[in-house]
């Protein structure tokens, strides 16, 4: 019993020669394990969405505030030009009452 | 070789038609803003009153409304007024393109004051009854203000937006006379 263990012991790790591939395959297995995850696509596009978005947010934002400004100025502007006209329409009628 | 000149005339007939025609008054007077102590040169385009319509949407004074139907009517507004230092600092003749423009075909002289020192001539144009321009070149020693003013200019809501948004009361007939007092624009 303990012959016939012997032997098989004996046999299983007696020294073989390596096949000639057999290099070329531990470094291909070695180089596979070092080699990181491809991401998955999922996650991949992820970020490139998200800092689209964010671009398109800040641009939204920017065109947004600055048409309120460009309405506030015409509004301020559009009643500073109907002040004058009125102003100089009533000089030249009080003007011309007074003729 | 015969199509050539034949061509070459077609398209310089056809020129002409392609230039837009433009019945919009050229204020100019630019060269007096270095000569001017204070000026104000405002001018707003259909565009831009379309963004001033919508500057008085969001205002929540009660003749907002009023003002914003009357600048709905308008298709431009230029408003030109230089106060000099001391007198001589334009000429007469500075005036002289605009007032022509205004005096062209289909404006009317509305109003002429001349007196010693200065003038001052309002100019309006008419269409379908109601005023479709205005124009206002005022002339002193030491002031010039032109005003124009394209599109469906309706005096009486003018008038009605009196003592509000800092627009002085004109004095016309049913005005109230306490909207003499004005508000700034808020």
């Amino acid at each position: 019993m303990s012959n016939d263990l012997e032997n098989r012991l004996r046999q299983a790790l007696q020294r073989e020669t390596p096949s000639e591939d057999f290099a070329e395959r531990v470094i291909l297995r070695a180089e596979s394990a070092q080699s990181p995850r491809a991401p998955r696509p999922r996650f991949r596009l992820l970020w490139p969405a998200v800092s689209v978005a964010a671009t398109a947010a800040v641009v939204f934002s920017i065109s947004t505030e600055y048409r309120s400004f460009q309405e506030e100025r015409a509004g301020r502007q559009a009643i500073q030009a109907l002040q004058i006209a009125s102003e100089e329409l009533n000089i030249a009628r009080n003007k011309a009452l007074n003729q | 070789m015969k199509q050539i000149p034949f061509f070459a005339l077609l398209m310089a007939a056809a020129v002409p038609l392609c230039i837009p025609v433009s019945a919009q008054v050229q204020v100019g007077l630019d060269n007096l803003a270095a000569k001017a102590k204070d000026s104000v040169n405002i001018t707003l385009d259909s565009s831009m009153l379309k963004l001033a319509t919508g500057f008085l949407s969001k205002n929540d004074q009660p003749d907002a409304a009023g003002l914003k139907k009357l600048i709905a009517g308008l298709k431009n507004i230029t408003v030109k007024k230089y106060t000099f230092a001391e007198e001589g600092q334009y000429k007469a003749e500075d005036l002289q393109p605009v007032r022509d423009q205004l005096r062209a075909a289909g404006w009317g002289v509305l109003l002429g004051l001349h007196e010693k020192g200065g003038s001052t001539d309002i100019y309006s144009k008419s269409a379908d009854g109601q005023i479709a321009g205005l124009g206002v070149v005022k002339a002193e020693p030491k002031e010039v203000t032109v005003v124009y003013i394209e599109g469906a200019i309706d005096l009486a809501s003018l008038a009605n937006l009196a003592g509000h948004f800092g627009i002085p009361a004109l004095g016309l007939p049913g005005q109230n006379s306490d909207s003499t007092k004005t508000k700034g624009v808020q």
